[in-house]
């Protein structure tokens, strides 16, 4: 991993909430995710210096810009952070030109306006230069608080759900073109969202929050295959949370015993490889401990009506409700006193000719269950 | 010699830039702070619109005056506030201060604070945000304060009666003018007076909304 350009840990304490966050970022595109109310926009508003934190310390490219212990509080105007709120707070009395120099009133008036056409080109507003905020599309709009962040040359950039006013047919487009910029620019951007769709086409590192911490942060894949908390394997789409006991382990299998059916989970490669977890240690795995394991919706078959269930990994449901969600249907199944998610596309329900009530044989694949190694 | 409606005017004039100077800086200071200081402000500046303007006149009447310290000092710096025009335009001042301030207040408060936020991170200091940011984004409200604050100053009476008194040619404003010929008997005189100061408020208040449109037909588009 490239050394550490960002580093932040503080406590800001609220009535009824304390936001205690602490991370590190490379010049890389970093997203931050979490539930709604998980304390992201707080944490960006405090690294941008809005906010005031109890105690902690925040410092980028060696230079602490806050410090509770030194008495160091650099306000928003000398951290050098460049900060795009959600909805972008463009100046709607000012051109988009305008408001692509706002930040510049400090450089001479030849720079400033290199500067700007620079980047109304780099963003291709050429032709919007001397529009209103309100005449232009959410994509335009976005560019255009990016372009005004981006004008001061910033050591950071903090982005505060930057696609939420966006068309969702102009997303994929728009993420490609951060990511450039992320590349061009060379600095962290930290980048807040809650949508695991954009966390994942998006971030190179990915920080999961929760309740005003940082649960587990290292890099996207890292993080949605090997989720460390039952938090973070749900938020990362793990909705499946089974408790387990350890029955035996052969070093390539692990066998478990969940309530009534026995599971077999394998020691892959292509996977997260249970011995290389933070159950690193054996003992963990004897035979009569319990084991925290994740399974995805979408990692669970449903077998067609009849089938066998004497198969490895086989257990039968009963199919509580049906949820379509567009392309997909959300089925929810009843079993060992726990409901199990199972997300199948549309066309499979239709073969499956489910209904609610029946029973099925579900099947996982022993690749497919994962160890959760911290209960906490 | 002056004549009561320039007399009228001039104060008016005079009083509403003071209010809106004043006005627009106190608004700004209790949009954003909270505490004692801003409470006490608060309660200080609105006092004209719960007292009868006869109290507020004779409050001023005796702050002002020779007697008090601060007459004193005004009087040796050779501003004579007692019976004089000048007293007038204090008096209309404080009475359509409040006015400015609510109206001008309850713009700021509506500007969204993101913006605000941004323009801080974009290395702009407090007094260049609030003057490039929030006030275009508040003029609107400034300008119903304005209006308000000339219509009050336009009419005011007892306070000014108060400090300035009633000196034909120096101090009598067209409503104590008025006042002055009914209690002559002169009703001629009254009605001219009266209708005088109705259409000259009436052409005010529209003067105002036509240019407030014109600006606001460019603003309204703006928002898009």
């Amino acid at each position: 991993m490239t050394e550490a350009n960002f580093r932040a840990s503080f406590r800001l304490h609220l009535p009824d909430f304390t936001l205690a966050p602490e991370f590190e970022l490379a010049a890389e595109m970093a997203v931050l995710f979490g539930a709604s109310g998980a304390g992201k926009s707080l944490t960006l508003r405090t690294l941008a210096g809005l906010v005031k934190p109890d105690e902690g310390t925040i410092r980028l490219n060696g230079h602490t810009i806050f410090d509770s212990e030194q008495e160091i509080d650099l306000a928003p105007q000398d951290r050098g952070i460049g900060y795009v709120p959600q909805h972008y707070a463009l100046f709607p009395h000012q051109s988009i030109s305008k408001n692509i120099a706002f930040g510049l009133h400090n450089v001479s008036s030849a720079e400033r306006e290199a500067r700007v056409a620079e980047l109304l080109a780099r963003m291709r507003l050429e032709p919007l230069a001397d529009r209103k905020p309100g005449e232009v599309s959410g994509g335009q709009q976005q560019r255009t608080a990016l372009a005004r962040a981006l004008a001061r040359r910033p050591n950071m950039l903090l982005m505060d759900e930057p696609f939420a006013a966006v068309e969702e047919d102009l997303r994929a487009h728009l993420r490609e073109e951060l990511l450039k910029i992320q590349k061009e620019f060379a600095i962290p951007v930290l980048l807040v969202t809650h949508s695991r769709a954009e966390a994942y086409t998006l971030a190179e590192r990915l920080i999961v929050i929760s309740e005003g911490e940082v649960v587990q942060s290292g890099s996207r894949d890292e993080v949605f295959r090997r989720p460390r908390t039952p938090t973070v394997a749900r938020l990362m789409g793990m909705a499946n949370i089974l408790e387990a006991t350890v029955v035996d382990d052969s070093g390539s299998e692990l066998v478990v015993d969940w309530g009534a059916y026995r599971l077999t989970i394998a020691n892959s490669k292509s996977r997260a490889r249970y011995d290389s977890l933070a159950i690193a240690n054996p003992e963990s795995r004897t035979s009569g401990n319990s084991l925290t394991l994740g399974i995805r919706p979408e990692e669970i078959h449903i077998a067609h009506d009849g089938a066998d269930i004497s198969l490895a990994n086989s257990f039968p449901a009963r199919l509580v409700k049906d949820e379509p969600q567009g392309a997909d249907h959300l089925l929810q199944f009843e079993i060992n006193d726990q409901r199990l998610d199972v997300r199948v596309p549309h066309p499979e329900f239709m073969k499956l000719e489910l209904a609610t009530g029946q029973e099925r044989t579900l099947t996982v694949d022993s690749e497919s269950i994962h160890i959760v190694p911290d209960t906490a | 010699m002056v004549s009561p409606l320039l007399l009228s005017l001039r104060v008016a004039g005079l009083a509403t830039l003071f209010a809106v100077v004043f006005g627009i800086a106190i608004a700004a200071l209790l949009a954003r702070r909270r505490g004692v200081v801003a409470n006490i402000t608060d309660a200080t500046v609105n006092l004209p619109l719960v007292l009868p303007p006869t109290v507020l006149g004779y409050y001023l009447l005796v702050l002002l005056g020779a007697q008090s310290p601060l007459g004193a000092w005004l009087e040796s710096i050779g501003i004579d506030l007692v019976f004089t025009w000048q007293g007038a335009v204090v008096a209309a001042t404080i009475v359509a201060l409040p006015l400015v301030v609510g109206s001008t207040r309850a713009a700021i408060e509506t500007v969204d604070p993101d913006l605000r936020d941004v323009a801080r991170t974009l290395g702009r200091s407090d007094a260049a945000i609030f003057l490039t940011v929030v006030l275009p984004l508040a003029w609107r409200g400034l300008l119903a304060g304005g209006m308000l604050a000339f219509a009050r100053a336009l009419g005011e009476f007892g306070a000014t009666l108060m400090i300035a008194g009633n000196i034909p040619g120096r101090t009598q404003t067209l409503p104590i003018a008025i006042y002055d010929s009914v209690q002559a008997g002169d009703q001629a005189s009254a009605n001219r007076q009266a209708l005088l100061l109705t259409v000259t408020a009436i052409a005010l208040l529209v003067g105002i909304r036509y240019l407030g449109r014109l600006l606001g037909g460019r603003s309204a588009r703006d928002r898009g």
